[in-house]
């Protein structure tokens, strides 16, 4: 992804902001105020629109690369999201620390951990233990939604 | 006031009060230290301990909670880069770079020192100025506040580095766009929720710190050459040059006296205390990491002690966390405010004088164990980053119980890892959402007292004052080119 895009991106997200932003249903008592629910959004809206028009015009670049993170690298980036994505899913018929020893399983594997010893140390180890921290002895209950 | 000290230390000092301090300040850490359980957190969970306690133990107990918790919340933000609370986030800019050089323990270190001076000053100012200053927060109101937040945003973007300054606005906006989201605070109008009851409360701060510092990080660590671990730690780490204490004792001098002045001010808190603290050494001090990790952390412990100023001086709670510490006190049958310190003293001062006391428990507990803490950052990054990732997920579970705010923490960790690996600063975004609605709601209440004329602002001096300086330090970029 070239910066020029992530600029372009940004800018879409201006637009689309204010878009949302003018559909915001006003009681008719304030919608003749000064500041109503509207106006600082669209203040802030068209201010980014003008910070991504003047970054792209001007060419001040912020420290980093000009090309963003390489093909490879990204790789490891989607598996770690894809697991994470599982993960959620799982929480909805899966209890939640059984969900995240797997989560942690995979994550460890995906990481580059070989030593199953390890593995099951932590994906077993910090679920328990969080398990009977939180459930046991701060007596939190976890009801998910 | 002599006396009402003396009852206080006389109060302070039992064994049993020193016992529940001491208590206090050690499970405060422990629970500050898990990503997402803050002091808030600690104090609500710890109410159901308090309550089998007389009202001045259990107070005194709860004050140890608040530091202990505050002081947790800075380790992990610098051995992790996860801030489970929004007071911690500018401890990580510095801290955690620190870390990752190989100086966790340092960084630990300068964090419980500037802690403890910062709480000490703090605790000093209080017991002098308890009441006066109760006097002078009074007289900040709206109109002050929607000032002191535009001026805080103003010192972001002004203050960056030339080039970056664009890009500093940029996130800036992206987070006060993300405040926006959620109900409106003044007229209850539904803003950006796409029709989603989950977004009708807005995103919650701890999501938005997890997904762009903590998950963000662990994305960005993925994504990079792994890394040898760092060397070992030792309590040698806590000794630091004469040097250098010189240097930081002037920072956190400053720093706790600007973040006891912010925290006195009911809704301002360690948070704004601590970002602009870590702002203002950033650009008056020498720039380096040990003083950016001083300064925070000196201001938001001062801060901590000064929101106790409106709390047990008027009954006005001044943060989320002694709104929480109001209603304990509210449940031992007790009124604070004026009253409180004349119908009961050795409650008003023994609170004041063990907030001195927990400070000290505070660094002679976590000194030794700094070089363990430390050993976190030394582990391998394949254990590392799995292990931030749980915890991340864990925390933003723990505070909000929901599945979709799981979805949307991914969300938003893509997208700052998107803009992080082009250079952009993610800082100003949080700022930007913590300052959103305190912004929105002060300039909306101003404006209602004012029957919506925008030049109310103008007619109060102190505005006045700060927005002039606003507009001043708009500028200096300006006047820096024309000088170069």
């Amino acid at each position: 992804m070239s910066f020029r895009l992530l600029l372009v991106v940004l800018f879409g997200i201006s637009a689309a902001y204010l878009v949302l932003v003018a559909q915001i249903e006003l009681d008719p008592w304030s919608a003749g105020d000064t500041i109503n629910s509207r106006t600082l959004p669209q203040i802030y809206g068209v201010m980014l629109c003008l910070a991504v028009l003047a970054m792209a015009l001007g060419g001040q670049n912020p420290q980093g690369p000009a090309s963003g993170p390489a093909k490879r690298k990204v790789k490891r980036l989607a598996w770690l999201s894809a697991l994470i994505c599982a993960f959620i899913v799982s929480l909805l018929w899966l209890n939640l620390w059984i969900a995240l020893a797997c989560l942690l399983l995979g994550a460890l594997w995906t990481m580059g951990e070989k030593r199953w010893s390890v593995i099951c140390a932590l994906s077993l180890g910090i679920p328990l233990a969080g398990f009977v921290l939180i459930e046991h002895v701060l007596l939190m209950t976890i009801p998910l939604s | 006031m002599l006396e009402g000290i003396l009852t206080g230390v006389a109060t302070a000092l039992t064994l049993q009060n020193m016992l529940w301090v001491a208590f206090g300040c050690l499970a405060g850490t422990l629970i500050g230290m898990m990503p997402g359980l803050g002091p808030v957190s600690a104090i609500a969970l710890m109410i159901p301990v308090s309550y089998s306690l007389d009202p001045t133990g259990g107070l005194i107990m709860m004050a140890g909670v608040y530091y202990g918790a505050v002081f947790g919340g800075s380790t992990s933000s610098i051995l992790i880069n996860a801030p489970g609370v929004a007071s911690t986030v500018a401890t990580s800019f510095d801290g955690y770079p620190m870390a990752r050089d190989g100086q966790a323990g340092r960084a630990l270190a300068i964090a419980a020192y500037a802690s403890f001076f910062g709480g000490t000053v703090g605790a000093i100012i209080l017991l002098v100025f308890a009441s006066s200053l109760a006097a002078v927060a009074l007289h900040i109101q709206s109109a002050e506040y929607a000032a002191l937040v535009l001026f805080a945003m103003t010192c972001v973007v002004v203050f960056a580095q030339p080039n970056e300054r664009l890009a500093s606005l940029i996130t800036l906006l992206l987070g006060l766009m993300l405040g926006t989201v959620g109900t409106d605070p003044m007229g209850g109008a539904q803003r950006l929720t796409l029709g989603l009851l989950e977004l009708s409360d807005g995103i919650p701060f701890v999501l938005l710190v997890m997904a762009t510092f903590a998950l963000a990080e662990a994305f960005r660590l993925a994504m990079g050459e792994p890394q040898a671990p760092q060397g070992s730690f030792s309590m040698r780490d806590l000794l630091i040059p004469m040097s250098v204490i010189r240097r930081l004792i002037r920072v956190a001098s400053r720093s706790s006296l600007l973040g006891f002045i912010i925290g006195v001010m009911p809704g301002a808190g360690a948070t704004l205390a601590s970002f602009f603290a870590y702002d203002v050494e950033k650009r008056v001090g020498d720039g380096s990491r040990e003083a950016g990790v001083t300064a925070p952390e000196a201001a938001n412990n001062a801060a901590s002690t000064g929101s106790f100023v409106p709390l047990l001086s008027l009954g006005v709670p001044g943060s989320g966390t002694s709104a929480v510490l109001l209603g304990v006190m509210l449940a031992y049958g007790l009124q604070p405010g004026p009253t409180l310190v004349t119908e009961q003293p050795e409650i008003f001062w023994g609170v004041i004088v063990s907030m001195y006391v927990g400070n000290v428990f505070l660094l002679a507990m976590n000194l030794p164990l700094i070089p363990y803490l430390a050993r976190i950052v030394s582990l391998p990054q394949q254990i590392l980053i799995p292990l931030v990732i749980a915890f991340s997920l864990l925390g933003v579970l723990l505070t909000t119980f929901s599945i979709f705010d799981l979805a949307l923490m991914l969300l938003l960790a893509l997208g700052a890892t998107l803009l992080r690996a082009f250079g952009f600063p993610l800082a100003p975004l949080l700022l930007g959402f913590i300052l959103s609605g305190l912004f929105e709601e002060n300039l909306q209440r101003a404006l209602l007292l004012s029957d919506g004329d925008l030049t109310y602002l103008l007619d109060r001096p102190v505005a006045l004052v700060i927005l002039f300086m606003n507009a001043a330090i708009c500028l200096l970029p300006l006047w820096n080119r024309s000088e170069s």
